[in-house]
């Protein structure tokens, strides 16, 4: 079972707690707000016309050419990253397999592409800026785009929806 | 994506006095294995405060504990340095030793003049066994001749006092007069930072600054008898306060209250890449069993008395150490790329190992990545460049004074040696 970490857990008590318990608290007006909005910013943003991993990572197609990142979840279970280790282009990128590493400031995590293929291109901008994949993990903060070998394995994948629900699931 | 080892976890895991069996090669089992025993964990006074407050609850050393709040590890840490943390450090052991012999008694054990320290003042310490390996380190203070408060890790705890215990019936035996009390009615809060002075003299009436760093004093605080030490584990300036356990919460929220929200609860992320920072070990990690303080770098900590006149356990290495120089030495690092953490190899040019690191990650205060560990004897001047193994890949390091950060400690005017 892919991502089962500590911080997930505890990230899972947060959204379980919700404002409802912030509501029972004798804090002030502006404390409900604050901590309102604080859980709001856990509420991972899940982005229509991806296909998701179980593991949180997430592919476009366009063509015979796929872009893949980490989502919105991943990301903000890592918290801020300081360091991504990527593939070299022309290496061979395999379904289910690792393909990168990302670290935060406690934690190394390997990333699993979605899908497999040829390493074409890797999103130099990472190593300068590790967190692009925070500000922007489906955008600016992508990982690696490859030729894909075998569009079959996306039936494999989660749309949005699905995605939604199995971060839900994983929130129990 | 799989989170490959939660370090602080692992080190943690280590601590509580576990093998280092299969955590490291198995992670995700590693961190699974936890939850299923969530339920026997321990909990503080402050645990329902930490829920509040949106703590992220671990285990540690078979407590549950916060290892960081909503906000980030790297916010957590720098606001620690520009305003201020609180840290519920209640895990921890405080225990007094008391009686006519208890100074005699601990000196045994530990490297320290404790004999020579004046009432009310402490120091940084080790319990070190026959062979001068470090057992665990410690903050002793002298509150008077014949009490002794001294404060040992969490994960420590079992081994330390069955180790007092083991060698205090002898004592004992010999007519000596010595009793220990351990402070389980008593919790342990950490407030560091620039505004832990201003913050806490708001809830005392005693002139807090005139308790300078190393110092304690037993004082009201917001109400109740404390024991106040002005030490901490952040390189900041700062307080432990032993607080009687029913007050333990009152006394929490009293001061984030009067910081106004800019001192905030920390959890033990931050409180890790802040002691980093500041260049102070981790018990479990940077010192163990088989390490002596004289290859720590914590020779400082053996007083001019001790080292004339030994009386300690593993005083012969020590001491034959402190005349040859020990073989290994800890040392600082700061590296390229990936963040070299514990057990990373350390090279020389030749890609020869000479080393280990022990500590180390991604500094929220120099956005740089820092590290400590230990190198062969020869290897540990400043400026020395070395590589650090990671994943497979070398990168560049070089040997960096410690403390990485300036550290603030509140001192008399007058330098004072250490």
């Amino acid at each position: 079972m892919a991502f089962r970490s500590v911080a997930t857990q505890a990230v899972t008590l947060l959204r379980l707690r919700g404002v409802p318990t912030v509501s029972n608290n004798s804090s002030s007006i502006t404390n409900t707000t604050t901590n309102t909005l604080r859980s709001l910013a856990f509420i991972a943003e899940v982005l229509d016309g991806l296909h998701y991993a179980a593991s949180h990572e997430w592919v476009k197609v366009e063509g015979s050419t796929a872009i893949v990142g980490i989502s919105d979840h991943a990301q903000k279970e890592l918290g801020d990253l300081v360091f991504v280790e990527l593939p070299e282009a022309g290496s061979p990128c395999k379904q289910g397999e690792k393909f990168a590493s990302v670290e935060s400031v406690k934690a190394v995590s390997d990333v699993y592409s979605p899908i497999s293929g040829t390493v074409v291109e890797v999103n130099t901008s990472l190593s300068e800026s590790p967190d692009l994949i925070n500000k922007s993990p489906y955008g600016d903060g992508w990982l690696m785009k490859l030729t894909v070998s075998n569009k079959g394995e996306l039936d494999g994948l989660m749309g949005a929806d699905a995605y939604k629900q199995h971060q839900a699931a994983n929130a129990h | 994506m799989r989170r490959a080892a939660w370090q602080l976890g692992a080190a943690l895991r280590r601590n509580a006095g576990q093998q280092r069996s299969d955590v490291y090669q198995k992670p995700a089992a590693a961190a699974r294995r936890p939850f299923a025993s969530e339920s026997s964990l321990k909990k503080t006074m402050l645990h329902d405060l930490h829920v509040e407050h949106g703590g992220k609850m671990v285990p540690f050393a078979g407590w549950s504990m916060p290892i960081q709040y909503k906000d980030s590890i790297m916010d957590s840490t720098t606001n620690c340095r520009t305003a201020g943390s609180l840290f519920d450090v209640s895990h921890m052991c405080g225990l007094s030793l008391k009686g006519p012999d208890a100074i005699p008694f601990l000196e045994k054990l530990v490297v320290g003049d404790i004999a020579g320290l004046a009432p009310g003042t402490g120091t940084l310490s080790v319990f070190t066994n026959e062979k001068g390996g470090v057992i665990d380190d410690t903050v002793i203070t002298k509150v008077t001749d014949e009490h002794i408060y001294l404060v040992v890790n969490a994960g420590c705890r079992d081994k330390d006092l069955e180790h007092l215990a083991k060698h205090l019936k002898p004592f004992q035996n010999e007519g000596k007069t010595v009793g220990w009390h351990v402070h389980d009615e008593r919790s342990l809060l950490a407030l560091q930072g620039p505004l832990a002075p201003e913050v806490l003299q708001k809830l005392s009436s005693e002139d807090l600054s005139k308790i300078y760093f190393g110092d304690f004093k037993i004082l009201d605080i917001n109400g109740s008898e404390c024991f106040l030490t002005r030490t901490g584990y952040t390189g900041e300036d700062g307080f432990e306060i032993s607080v009687p356990n029913e007050d333990a919460v009152a006394l929490a929220v009293a001061i984030l209250e009067k910081s106004e929200g800019k001192i905030r609860l920390t959890g033990l992320g931050a409180r890790d890449s802040l002691r980093l920072e500041a260049g102070l070990c981790l018990y479990g990690n940077d010192l163990e069993q088989h390490i002596t303080p004289v290859e720590a770098g914590l020779a400082w900590t053996i007083g001019k008395r001790r080292r004339a006149e030994g009386g300690f356990l593993g005083a012969e290495t020590i001491l034959q150490q402190l005349k040859d120089g020990p073989p290994r030495r800890r040392v600082g690092l700061i590296s390229t790329g990936a963040p070299a953490r514990s057990h990373s190899e350390i090279l020389n040019g030749e890609e020869k190992n000479v080393g280990e690191v022990t500590s180390g990650g991604f500094s929220p205060c120099l956005k740089k990545n820092i590290s400590m560990g230990y190198v062969a004897n020869g290897y540990h001047k400043n400026g020395t460049q070395v590589k650090v193994t990671v994943r497979g890949r070398q990168y560049d390091a070089v040997v960096t004074k410690m403390p990485f950060v300036p550290v603030h400690y509140h001192k008399p005017a007058a330098p004072v040696k250490a």
